[in-house]
């Protein structure tokens, strides 16, 4: 028999994801650790989480900088010290300070867990943020923040987050040079003890060793108070059109978008869809239309962005210059289709599977698995989260689709910057 | 240890199998051993823009994406100096419609005009967005005919100019397609939640019918060495002066090319590195510096790459650079430095094993080089690099006359 090779062979859908989870237990002085234990390399990510963020810092820049700090010196150890001792193992630290919480991470083999944690243990609770190596950080912080400067799609988004949130609110803010030079030791210090201290976690993925008593050890006897969360007023969001105009560049930056909300919305899953037809995979309509039929730009994407206190929908992408009227248009009709026409039966069959199939492709590692952890435990959520998302997936209907499309892309409410020029 | 089997079909398909049943996925990747360096030099780029094409559909299935995407799958490309690689990761009940998928355009693309229309507009807005509208984003296509003057690395992936992509014609992406796209020149792993036999089954049924191209013989002239020291120097609307120093190294495929990798890693990986420590921590003449090694198959690139702190001239910069490097050269190494950037290395290889897709593009890569055993060679033949072959490197190659500097300045605003 010959090979028909124009029929697709047979196959068959996602229905269920089965996910290793994490456990959790808490050490004596109620320091929470989560384990997803997968060991198929011996490998392990060492993640402590951090309260100190954007969020509580007393000043712009202080929470950034207290955090890279972690690894400048401790009572131990000079910057240059910890450095060598890290990278003579083989591991890798990498600092993150977020929005709502931070996190300090090594890398390691599963060989030098223990003195990592070790490690990391002195790094929190022995740091003395030196002020000459906060001098250097701070000099690369200042140069960095000019090239940002210089990125189109970097400062879209900035303008961006500022409209939707106001430029004097945690997610409306970003560190600036003006910010920098105020920032020293004894103000990060005081930081520390203060907001770095309290309520941390420990997350541990990948080959974890059975044995974690040096976890208590290193963890488990300091106790600190909690402070009282800071209140922060959110302005209301300035919609309409914000151009910057920058006549060197060859393309702009665009984004578009307004509020929308967090995780624990009843409407989050089905907009995360809605928004996956829209922009969200190669195959969405707004990259069928602008790149893949009329070639005005290398990619577009939208994505639903949840915060811990609020969140935001946001279409992005770079195209030339010369198209920029051309493509916001085409948005703008591809929204109204959203709103207007049912989505095509084999249309939201693709979206369901290729959903389906990310999901499981994105549990593909034990670090990835820690991240679905991440991703419900500190919105409040739990892994029913994902079995929601997977039923959500298979039942909601086109006319739901266009329900929801109308309840939220309704264009006097979207804030638009456009960073280049409209010609 | 990454466990595997290999065929090769009649056509000359090679195949090899990695199997893990950990995740019911699949990874599928198919290398294609044509990049930038098998390019005409008045038609550069036409590699990367052939990798867009081959997304346009095929002889019998209209849309390469849709199909795919509706069992669940993923899919990406990349085209580099030396390769063109196409992966998949999919659910493994679907394994059948990657093999589908690939299968029909390796047969044949559709070749449809409109296609070729729309994707030339989409990699010269490519070009523009990583190469034109990002500051230092042209460093590369500097840096590259700096460095090679006669080997095809001269010029970059994107393309050497614009005007290359403006100009394909239809009869160009048909001869590429009919010279490179063959069975007998392409490598396909399958990784995953699979069975030898079931991708041998596979294989035959989708890949077996295709037939066999003209071997191809790749006839690329060599860069002759370097002999005098070269300085370029550039300007441009960004914030920093920027330094870069390249050296030429010994080929991927080579024992050396891994003493040189450690080289460039206690040179310039992480913070503990000699330049980092002495020239942003202590010395504050940069603000950014790293080296690392392009990992080409023909001789590559050594390269460290910086950023000037304000107020430092290039002058001072190099000299500092400079210093450090006669260090390595005449008083050599330390033991715990060496020990130091092999546990470096040990690492970086362990968590490259941890994804799937991973394992099954390096399995293809050594392959390609001719030695798929390679992947699980590695850790050894760094374990046995001495402190005194790594001096012995830095004196043959860190050495002015086989170096390319380019200092790029700031345009004073």
């Amino acid at each position: 028999m010959a090979l028909d090779r124009s029929q697709a062979p047979l196959s068959a859908p996602v229905t269920s994801i089965d996910l290793v989870k994490a456990e959790s237990f808490i050490l004596t002085n109620g320091v929470p650790v989560h384990v997803v234990r997968v060991a198929h390399q011996p490998v392990v990510k060492i993640e402590l989480i951090l309260k100190a963020c954007k969020w509580n810092e007393p000043q712009n820049g202080v929470s950034y900088f207290a955090s890279k700090m972690l690894s400048e010196g401790t009572r131990k150890r000079t910057a240059a010290q910890i450095a060598d001792y890290i990278d003579g193992l083989g591991a890798f630290l990498d600092i993150s300070s977020g929005i709502d919480q931070s996190s300090v991470s090594i890398y390691c083999l599963t060989k030098h867990f223990h003195p990592m944690v070790e490690l990391l243990s002195e790094l929190l609770y022995d740091s003395v943020f030196p002020q000459a190596e906060l001098e250097i950080q701070k000099n690369i912080k200042t140069q960095s923040l000019k090239v940002d400067l210089e990125k189109n799609n970097v400062v879209a988004s900035k303008i961006f987050r500022e409209k939707l949130f106001g430029k004097n609110h945690p997610y409306g803010q970003t560190i600036a040079e003006k910010d920098i030079p105020s920032i020293n030791s004894p103000l990060l210090q005081y930081y520390h003890q203060f907001n770095m201290l309290p309520e941390i976690e420990l997350i541990l993925s990948g080959d974890v060793p059975s044995d974690l008593k040096s976890l208590q050890k290193c963890f488990g006897s300091k106790s600190s108070t909690r402070p009282t969360p800071p209140i922060h007023i959110m302005p209301d969001p300035q919609k309409g059109q914000f151009v910057e105009e920058r006549k060197e560049a060859v393309q702009s930056s665009l984004r578009i978008g307004c509020r929308m909300f967090t995780k624990r919305h009843p409407d989050y899953i089905p907009m995360m869809i809605v928004n996956e037809i829209l922009g969200g995979y190669f195959g969405s309509r707004l990259m069928k239309n602008i790149r893949e039929e009329k070639g005005f730009t290398y990619g577009i994407s939208s994505s639903v962005v949840s915060l811990k206190h609020q969140g935001y929908w946001i279409i992005g992408t770079d195209v030339k210059k010369e198209y920029t009227q051309q493509t916001l248009d085409e948005i703008y009709k591809e929204l109204h289709i959203l709103c207007t026409v049912p989505v095509p039966a084999d249309e939201l069959e693709t979206v369901r599977n290729y959903m389906a199939g990310s999901l499981l492709a994105s549990i593909n590692t034990p670090f990835a698995l820690a991240d679905k952890f991440k991703g419900v435990y500190f919105y409040g959520l739990n892994y029913k989260f994902y079995q929601d998302f997977l039923s959500t997936l298979y039942q909601i209907t086109p006319e739901d689709i266009m329900r929801y499309s109308q309840k939220y892309f309704v264009r006097e409410n979207l804030t638009e910057v456009i960073v280049g020029g409209m010609a | 240890m990454i466990q595997f089997e290999e065929f090769t079909l009649a056509n000359g398909l090679q195949v090899f199998v990695h199997e893990d049943h950990s995740l019911p996925m699949a990874a599928v990747n198919l290398l294609y051993k044509v990049g930038s360096r098998d390019e005409r030099e008045d038609k550069t780029g036409f590699a990367h823009l052939f990798e867009h094409l081959m997304f346009g559909g095929s002889k019998h299935i209209p849309s390469y994406d849709e199909p795919l995407q509706k069992v669940g799958g993923e899919n990406n490309a990349f085209t580099s100096p030396d390769i063109t690689n196409y992966y998949i990761t999919l659910p493994s009940s679907n394994l059948e419609t990657a093999f589908w998928l690939e299968s029909d355009r390796m047969l044949s693309l559709n070749f449809d005009p409109e296609v070729l229309e729309v994707q030339r507009k989409v990699v010269i807005e490519e070009f523009k967005q990583r190469y034109l509208n990002q500051p230092y984003g042209d460093v590369w296509l500097k840096l590259r005919p700096h460095c090679y003057k006669v080997h095809p690395y001269r010029w970059a992936t994107i393309g050497k100019d614009i005007s290359h992509i403006e100009q394909a014609t239809m009869e160009d992406v048909q001869s590429f397609f009919f010279t490179f796209y063959r069975p007998n020149n392409a490598i396909l792993v399958v990784a995953g939640d699979v069975t030898l036999d079931q991708v041998k089954a596979l294989s035959e049924k989708w890949f077996g019918p295709i037939e066999a191209g003209k071997a191809y013989k790749r006839n690329i002239l060599q860069e002759p060495v370097q002999t005098e020291a070269r300085l370029l120097e550039v300007e441009a609307n960004v914030p920093l002066n920027a330094f870069y120093k390249a050296f030429h190294m010994p080929a991927r495929g080579e024992n050396a090319y891994y003493t040189a990798d450690l080289l460039s890693d206690l040179l310039g990986r992480g913070k503990s590195s000699r330049l980092y420590d002495r020239l942003v921590k202590r010395d504050k003449v940069f603000n950014s510096i790293s080296a690392f090694v392009t990992g080409s198959i023909d001789p590559g690139l050594l390269m460290i790459n910086g950023n000037l702190n304000e107020g430092v001239d290039f002058a001072a910069a190099e000299k500092a650079v400079n210093e450090i490097l006669e260090e390595v050269i005449n008083q050599g190494i330390e033991e715990a430095e060496l020990s130091k950037v092999k546990n470096q290395a040990e690492a970086s290889l362990a968590f490259g094993e941890v994804e799937l897709l991973n394992r099954a593009m390096n399995l293809a890569y050594a392959a390609f080089l001719g030695n798929p055993d390679l992947i699980n060679q590695e850790a050894d033949i760094i374990e046995r690099i001495t402190a005194s072959e790594i001096q012995d490197m830095a004196r043959k190659i860190l050495v002015p006359s086989n170096c390319c500097t380019m200092y790029y300045h700031a345009k004073n605003k």
